[in-house]
């Protein structure tokens, strides 16, 4: 099986270290699931107080970061179906919704399946893929083409860092496990 | 008569609003249309996660209540406003939030 994880930031950073370590361990078997994370972006001195990298790191493409975790990486950015359409399943970790739709249109069309994992200052939204494009499709503003970042503005502007990228990224981890063990996942929305 | 708490996001967290299980579904509503999103949660532990495309639209509302005092042939719009407080048999609590959309 081949899984994809589309963004390396707040929550895609986090979840890749949750899905490494359980591969080390052999919670996950190897020879089953290969991982692989996309990203393009390189790490920035104000990544560091949220997303899981180091001081080493700035500068580095932030799949170069990851590597440690025994995953594979691409230093791209996912504009295109075709980036996608050999994977078995879709981690969406990205921060924009124009990158959603294209995921969730493509994986419905393709019959790819995906979770969505998402937070926002104290809020976090984790979905599972639903029945069909319209049902999912309610979740994205298709007009709004703003990247936003786990962490509100004026959070970052007190000097204040939520938790909750991690929460999310927890939360999309089980429910990545329990896709993988067959186990039903239902939406989740809260904020803490 | 039965009382249902609606939480709903706030700059302190969330402000409670207790109300009754009639009024509920009107509020709810009103708040989707704000484009909020609201987490129904049943007595038997189910939810179901509702957006302002769920929500009747105001015109909707008021045909909804002239309805109940004029006797006339049910419209399309008062079937929206039925089939959205059909959402809440059995409701336990309510939660609306802002949308969340970084990564």
């Amino acid at each position: 099986m081949k899984v994809l994880i589309v963004g390396g930031g707040g929550i895609g950073s986090y979840l890749t270290k949750f899905i490494g370590e359980y591969l080390l361990k052999g919670l996950i078997d190897f020879n089953e699931v290969t991982i692989i994370i996309m990203d393009d972006d390189i790490v920035e001195l104000k990544n560091l107080n949220h997303q899981n990298f180091e001081i080493e790191d700035l500068g580095n493409p932030k799949v170069d970061a990851l590597k440690k975790y025994n995953v594979l990486t691409i230093n791209e950015r996912l504009t295109n179906s075709k980036q996608f359409i050999d994977y078995d399943m879709i981690l969406c970790c990205v921060d924009n919704d124009t990158t959603r739709a294209l995921i969730y249109l493509t994986c419905h069309d393709r019959g790819i399946e995906f979770i969505d994992i998402r937070s926002q200052g104290k809020r976090v939204f984790c979905s599972p893929k639903g029945i069909s494009y319209e049902e999912d499709s309610k979740f994205l503003d298709l007009k709004d083409t703003t990247n936003y970042s786990c962490q509100e503005k004026k959070d970052l502007k007190n000097g204040q860092i939520q938790f909750t990228n991690r929460i999310a990224a927890s939360i999309g981890f089980q429910m990545f496990l329990n896709y993988l063990r067959k186990a039903p996942n239902h939406k989740i929305n809260f904020v803490v | 008569m039965d009382k249902i708490e609606i939480l709903i996001e706030s700059d302190q967290g969330h402000d409670t609003l207790l109300t009754n299980l009639e009024d509920a579904p009107k509020k709810v509503s009103d708040e989707l249309n704000k484009d909020k999103w609201a987490t129904i949660k049943k007595k038997d532990g189910t939810t179901e996660l509702l957006t302002k495309s769920d929500a009747p639209a105001v015109d909707d509302w008021k045909n909804s209540f002239k309805k109940k005092v004029e006797v006339s042939a049910p419209s399309i719009s008062s079937e929206t406003v039925d089939k959205f407080k059909n959402k809440f048999e059995d409701v336990e609590s309510v939660m609306v939030t802002g949308k969340a959309k970084g990564g």
